[in-house]
Parts: structure tokens; sequence; C-alpha cells
């Protein structure tokens, strides 16, 4: 799949809850007060419903980066 | 409005819900701050006293339990723990409003063949407890994310590799889904719903229009291109059950559309179910000012609903207070529409708001004698007015506090006190708070008046504040309830009694009542009273007086 940054960067924000003028391309679990270990299942859900993608539950946790997402999502068909 | 808190508990983990609930709050304008006591959190956070919720300032609690709670070894222990937190909940001091979902059981079970529905009945069992409860106890209300979880579905609400990873049952996308039912609660906290829903005709209560396609040609019916508008119909029912009043502002041939509203064997609604109509040529805003005037409201307690996207701009922009709803592209959008709509949101319905209608079409039965009537006297006589006099119970608190926050122009101080500050006030010993009901000959007005005295020394009764619904203005029975204060607190051994006095921008009626009570304004200008030596300015010789 090829990543849609913007769709990528709206999905963050929207499930962060966060400024646009927070958000970076290379954001990480941790960066962000938001983006803790409840805010990290609220992005991948969002990334999920943005992406039309479902990952398996051993994965989520390793899926800690916005590089990690990306990695991900280009490995799908 | 200063910010207020909502602390929620629960038995999973509701951080993403308190995060997801403040943003949908905020969003709206509401300044609530919510706060998540932590996994787990809601018995343990409870039954400590020195617990962070338990000491935290006065503010409201929010409970949310999974259905997980109605599964496994700890399901049958269930009522009596939940018996156990209520009662915990009415000894907190300071008071505090209670919001509580109500339960559901997940229906995904093993066997869909012979399910024994166990889980179900256990909801069942917990729900009645909590609306038991909640009837006695006004300042707990309930929920419904039963229903919800109808709506939406229980796999929209719930997935399991969340449930998994973090101990949340209702998953991000069901948080959203669930905060916004919990967002409509704290804005029905917060705000009061608007008073009167007007409607046009044409392809809004049916489809078609009158005056071209004549009255054989309109549809409503239970089934075809009529069902969605019959829906919409039985929909304004039960907004009028709840205390809204239905008005009309329609451009046509008045005596057209009303025979249609009279006669169509299809229509639902008939002319006495609406407070006022305005049927015509004149522009929608005239239309919506005269309804206003004669309805005796505010129109900033008006929603609009009309087809025309012309008379909701000619409306919004003639009246910018009256909240148009945007009207839907297909009939079938009707009832979403007032579903998706906040404006008549409450959280309880009281037995006054139940009475509103009927009581709206008596006042129009008074204002005709009134008009017929020789004298003022003759008109107050022939009312045959009784004034039932009671200290507030709990059962009155619900209805009480709404005259507090709604009245505006009877209001001798419009001090909004918060629900706690008035359960305070209740519960304190040197306070006597009185309801007044009102009936005369044309029904029953329920309870309309409010006085809330502080007794003080003893010697010195003042009346913190004291107010009358809108609806029994100038039927004389607030000098009624004035002679009887003053008699009581003669009584309990008194010597003087006021009234603390606010002039707002819109209490002017209450002024003019203090002009003519027999009250004199107090020499520091902060009321008005009398000596309690001489009763004789305050008598009021047309109300039957009832004490219980």
């Amino acid at each position: 799949m090829i990543v849609d940054e913007e769709r990528l960067r709206r999905a963050v924000v929207a499930a962060l809850r966060i400024g646009n003028e927070r958000y970076r391309a290379d954001l990480k679990l941790g960066d962000l007060d938001e983006w803790d270990s409840l805010g990290h299942l609220e992005l991948v859900a969002e990334i999920e419903s943005a992406f039309g993608v479902s990952f398996d539950l051993e994965e989520i946790p390793k899926l800690d980066s916005l590089e990690a997402i990306r990695a991900r999502l280009r490995a799908l068909p | 409005m200063s910010s207020r808190e909502l602390i929620v508990l629960g038995d999973t983990t509701l951080g993403g819900f308190a995060r997801e609930l403040e943003a949908q709050a905020r969003a709206a304008g509401l300044d609530w701050s919510v706060r998540d006591a932590g996994f787990d959190s809601w018995e343990r956070e409870l039954f400590e006293p020195a617990s962070a919720t338990r000491t935290a300032e006065a503010g409201a609690l929010g409970f949310v339990l999974s259905p997980r709670i109605l599964e496994g070894v700890g399901a049958e222990t269930m009522p009596g723990r939940l018996h156990a937190m209520l009662e915990v909940l009415k000894t907190l001091s300071p008071p505090r409003t209670v919001l509580c979902g109500n339960l559901f059981a997940d229906p995904r079970v093993v066997l869909p063949l012979t399910s024994t529905g166990e889980g179900a009945h256990r909801a069942g069992a917990l729900n009645d407890i909590l609306a038991e409860f909640s009837a006695k106890h006004p300042w707990l209300y309930v929920l419904d994310h039963a229903s919800l979880a109808l709506r939406a579905g229980v796999a929209a609400l719930n997935e399991p590799r969340y449930e998994a990873l973090g101990a949340l049952y209702f998953s991000p996308g069901g948080t959203r889904l669930l905060a916004t039912l919990w967002y409509r609660a704290l804005r029905a906290l917060t705000k009061t719903p608007a008073k009167v829903l007007v409607v046009d005709l044409d392809n809004v209560l049916w489809k078609g229009i009158v005056g071209e396609d004549g009255a054989d040609g309109l549809q409503m019916g239970a089934s075809g291109a009529g069902w969605f508008y019959r829906r919409f119909q039985l929909a304004l029912r039960e907004l009028r059950r709840s205390g809204v009043l239905l008005a009309v502002c329609s451009k046509n041939n008045p005596a057209e559309a009303q025979a249609v509203l009279c006669e169509h064997p299809d229509c639902l609604l008939r002319p006495t179910d609406f407070a006022a109509l305005e049927i015509g040529w004149e522009p929608k805003s005239q239309g919506l000012r005269r309804l206003a005037a004669r309805l005796g409201l505010g129109l900033d307690s008006f929603v609009f609903i009309d087809d025309s996207a012309f008379e909701r701009e000619e409306v919004r922009s003639a009246l910018p207070e009256v909240a148009v709803l945007e009207f839907p592209q297909d009939p079938s959008g009707l009832v979403p529409m007032l579903e998706a709509s906040t404006a008549f949101d409450r959280l309880r319905i009281t037995k006054e708001d139940t009475l509103r209608a009927a009581s709206y079409a008596a006042e129009a039965e008074r204002e005709g004698l009134r008009g017929s009537a020789a004298s003022p006297e003759e008109f107050y006589r022939s009312l045959q007015l009784t004034a039932t006099l009671q200290r507030a119970r709990p059962a009155d608190f619900e209805r009480l506090h709404q005259l507090i926050h709604k009245t505006n122009q009877f209001n001798l101080t419009s001090e909004r006190l918060s629900a706690e500050a008035f359960r305070e006030r209740l519960g304190a010993a040197h306070f006597e708070i009185y309801g007044m009901r009102v009936a005369d000959r044309f029904g029953d007005s329920g309870l309309v008046g409010l006085a809330l005295v502080d007794r003080g020394a003893g010697t010195h009764w003042r009346v913190e504040n004291f107010l009358l619904s809108c609806r029994v203005i100038g039927r004389t029975v607030e000098h009624a309830f004035v002679a009887w204060l003053a008699e009581r607190a003669r009584a309990a051994g008194a010597q003087s009694l006021t009234f603390a006095f606010v002039a707002t921008a819109r209490n002017q009626v209450a002024r003019e009542f203090l002009d003519r009570s027999g009250l004199t304004p107090s020499a520091d200008g902060s009321g008005w009273g009398v000596e309690l030596a001489d009763l004789s300015g305050l008598a009021s010789h047309y109300v039957r007086v009832m004490a219980e």
C-alpha cells in the first residue's frame, strides 16, 4: 500500500487530539503526553479505520512510531 | 459559569473515555473537565474515606460499569455491591450530582441457540435498582447505556483486541459513541432545554403542498412516502409529552391549512396539540415574533424547523437567537434530525413538564375569561384559585431546581444555585424552603413557586430568593404566598421578614410586584421587607391558601 501522508497526519492529530502544530512525521510513542499507552490504542484504532486495515493483537504494541506504522502499511497489499 | 469537574469511575480503564468526553464537551463550548479515577476504581475510591474522589472539591461523579461485571464468579454479588455503592453516595459531603450508566449484557455467547439469558436478567435486576433509586434521589441520573448498545450494536462498542491490550471494554470507536451520550448529559446539566418547537407544515408534517396538491394529495399515511412524515408527527407528540410546546409557523391560506390539521384522516397532530399557530403570508420571522409574544416566552428558547432554505436563512438573519435546525435532504432524516439535536435534552421529565402543554391551553381559556370579566376582581374571584404551600420534599427537588434555573421574569435575585448548593440548603437546619402549587378552575399548574428562607438568628427571617413561574403570574397568588410567609414567620416568633432583591435585565416583573406588594424597601437597599407587628397590608383576597 502506498501511504497517504496527509491521511496519516489527520489520523494522528484526531486520535491524539493534538493541534496540527505539534505533529511531526517522526513522532513515536512517549514523545507526546497524549501518546501514552492508552493513546497508543486510540491511535492504532484510528489508523485502522482511516486505512481500512486490521492489525493482529501481537503487532499492535510494536507499531510504536510513525515510521513503524508506515513500514507496516507499506507491507500491506 | 465557572468550570465544573466530572470524576469518572468504573470497573475498566476509562482514561480514553475521560479524554474523549472532555474534548467533546469543550468542542461544544461547555466548561467541564473530566478526570478518570483510575482502573477498576469504582468501589475502592468510593469506600475509602480518604480517596482522591471522596476528598475532591464538590463535583459530579460518573459511573461507567461494563458488561464484564455481570460475568464470572463475582456476578451474583453485584446487586449487593450496587446497593452499597448507592448507600455511600447518599452520605457524601458535600453532596454530589451523580451520573450512572445502566447495564447491558454482552450478547456474544457461546451457545446462541440455548443461551439462558442469564446476563440480561442480571442487567435487568441492576437496572431496576438504579431506576428505583433515581426516582427517590433526584441527584442521581441514569444514562441509558443499554439503549446505546442496542442502537449501535455491542460489536461497535467493544473490540476484543483492544480489551485484551488495554483492559478497556469500550474500544476507541465505542468510546466515542459513549462519550457523545455523556456529553449530552453534561450539556443537559449545564443548559436549560429549549421550550418551543416551531414547525412549518408543507413538506414537514406531510409530503406535499396544501395550496398545490390539495388536502387529498397530501401524504402522511402509514405506508409509502408518507410514512416518514407520520413517524415525524409521532416524534413531535413525544416531544410534546416531554414538556416541549409545539407551534406552527406556515405560509398558507389559514382556512385550508386548518382544515387539514382538523380533518385529514392521516394527520396525527391536531390543532389542540399546538400551543399556538401562525398561518399566513408574512415573513416567518414576523410569525415567530408573534408566537413568542402570545406564549410569553423569549425567542432564545425557540427552535425552528422548515424545509425551505430561504425561510431558514430569513429567520437566521432576522432572529439570530432562534435555533434553526438543518433540514435533511431526504424525509428519512426527519426523525434523526430531532434525535441529533441537543436542544430538547433533559435528564429527567418532571410532572410539570408533562402538564405544560395542557397548562398553556388552559391559559388561553383564562385569557378569554379575563377579557370578558367586568373587572379584575371579578376575574380573580371567578378563577377559584387555590394555593397549596408546603416545605420542599426530596421528590420536589428536580422541579424546584428547574424553577431556580428557568425563571427569569418573576425571580427576585436570579441567583442560579447549583444543584449541590441547593441540596445543601435543603438539608441545612436554619433554612426553610417552601414550594407553592397553584390550581384554579381551568386546571392544576403544579409546583410553580419557591421561597428560600434563611431563618438566621430567629427574630429576622430573610428570604434569600422568591420566584414564580411565568405561567401563573397575574393571578395574585404571589401576594398570598408573601402573606402566608409573613404569618408563619410571626407565628415562629420573628419580628421582621425581608426579601432579597437584585434587579436584572429581565426581572422587571418582579420589581413591579414589589411595588404593589405592601412591602417596603429596606434602608440599605438590599431588599424589601415588612415589620411583622402589622400585616394588614399584605393579604390576598382571591386565593384559598392551604398549608400541608
